[in-house]
């Protein structure tokens, strides 16, 4: 017997367990791809999404940075009402004291201050609060758009998985040749 | 590294980090006189006079007059007149028109200052010149405070004239 034979004889008894029993198949596949979605919602913890996707010199970098931004946006919040409370303080003395003058207060981070350099000094930390926070969604975007890319990066290497189902038509010519033909849809 | 220096790293991060913090102040936090540049405002000079020639003011005060053996134009701080300067406004307007008393002391009507120091000591009266604009015909208020570097002391009584 011709080993060709064999071989046919095999492929045969393949296709006819798979075509007539209409099973799905699928190509034989390397990993799965990575979830943007599910890279991107890891990615609101700290390094998350870098994680994920394996790129952990990233994650180090953005941990660093969203850790840091946090706590900025903390701090701001804090100095903020600090120098709002200052302010007010000053204003509430000015009057109590000499309403007629501008006192110069003792500001705790050195020098003094009127009433009036106290509200610039406030509306200046509301500004860094304001600041803090458009520093953390541009680090949040920066980090996304990065996961983002190292998704895209990561798919295109990987085989996707195809899942369909074969049709066969095996035919015989004059010359005793076997046809075999393949549809596969997917 | 062991756990022990990693928990003490930590530790100091969090204290640092925590410490680092503002704390609002309280409402009162200012109502110390002691956070008040120059603390006690000083008194203002006494019994001031004019003397007009043409365009020329001549201005007279007194700043070491004593009031109950205690010096009347005094930084209560110090308890002397030392360290004082003294800061001389003028009108065309009368001040008692004022809406706002904050006036007295805007900077539009203030002309200059004199020190103490800048005078023979313990002599009174002691007088500064002032020269008008030769096209200025008209009424002349002029009133004077005290400033101890801090704090700046109520107005002296007003006085006023006419340059013919």
């Amino acid at each position: 017997m011709n080993y060709r034979i064999i071989y046919i004889i095999i492929f045969l008894i393949f296709c006819a367990q798979t075509s007539f029993a209409q099973q799905p198949f699928t190509f034989a596949k390397t990993d799965e791809p990575v979830s943007v979605w599910k890279a991107l919602a890891w990615d609101i913890l700290p390094g998350g999404g870098h994680i994920y996707t394996g790129y952990y010199e990233y994650a180090a970098i953005f941990a660093g940075l969203k850790i840091s931004g946090v706590y900025a946006i903390y701090y701001y919040y804090n100095y903020w009402h600090y120098r709002g409370s200052l302010y007010r303080s000053a204003k509430k003395a000015n009057q109590a004291i000499d309403p007629e003058h501008d006192l110069l207060f003792k500001d705790p981070e050195g020098g003094y201050k009127t009433v009036k350099e106290f509200g610039y000094a406030y509306d200046r930390a509301a500004h860094y609060f304001t600041l803090s926070i458009v520093a953390n969604a541009a680090i949040y975007v920066t980090s996304w758009l990065f996961t983002w890319y190292h998704v895209q990066d990561i798919n295109e290497n990987r085989q996707p998985t195809y899942v369909g189902f074969n049709d066969f038509t095996v035919t015989t010519d004059k010359q005793r040749t076997m046809w075999v033909a393949c549809t596969m849809r997917w | 590294m062991n756990l022990k220096i990693k928990s003490i790293i930590l530790f100091l991060a969090i204290a640092l980090a925590t410490g680092c913090l503002h704390e609002p102040v309280d409402e009162d936090y200012y109502n110390d006189i002691s956070k008040v540049k120059g603390g006690q405002k000083p008194t203002p000079p006494v019994d001031l006079s004019i003397n007009i020639i043409e365009h020329t003011i001549t201005l007279q005060f007194y700043t070491d007059k004593l009031g109950n053996g205690n010096l009347i134009t005094y930084d209560p701080d110090t308890g002397s007149n030392e360290n004082l300067y003294y800061l001389v406004y003028i009108s065309a307007e009368n001040p008692a028109n004022f809406t706002d008393p904050k006036l007295y002391y805007d900077i539009r009507y203030y002309v200059g200052y004199v020190a103490e120091t800048d005078f023979e000591e313990d002599v009174d009266p002691k007088t500064v010149t002032i020269q008008i604009s030769s096209s200025y015909h008209g009424p002349v208020y002029l009133w004077m405070t005290s400033h101890d570097g801090g704090r700046e002391s109520d107005h002296s009584t007003v006085i006023s004239s006419y340059i013919p």
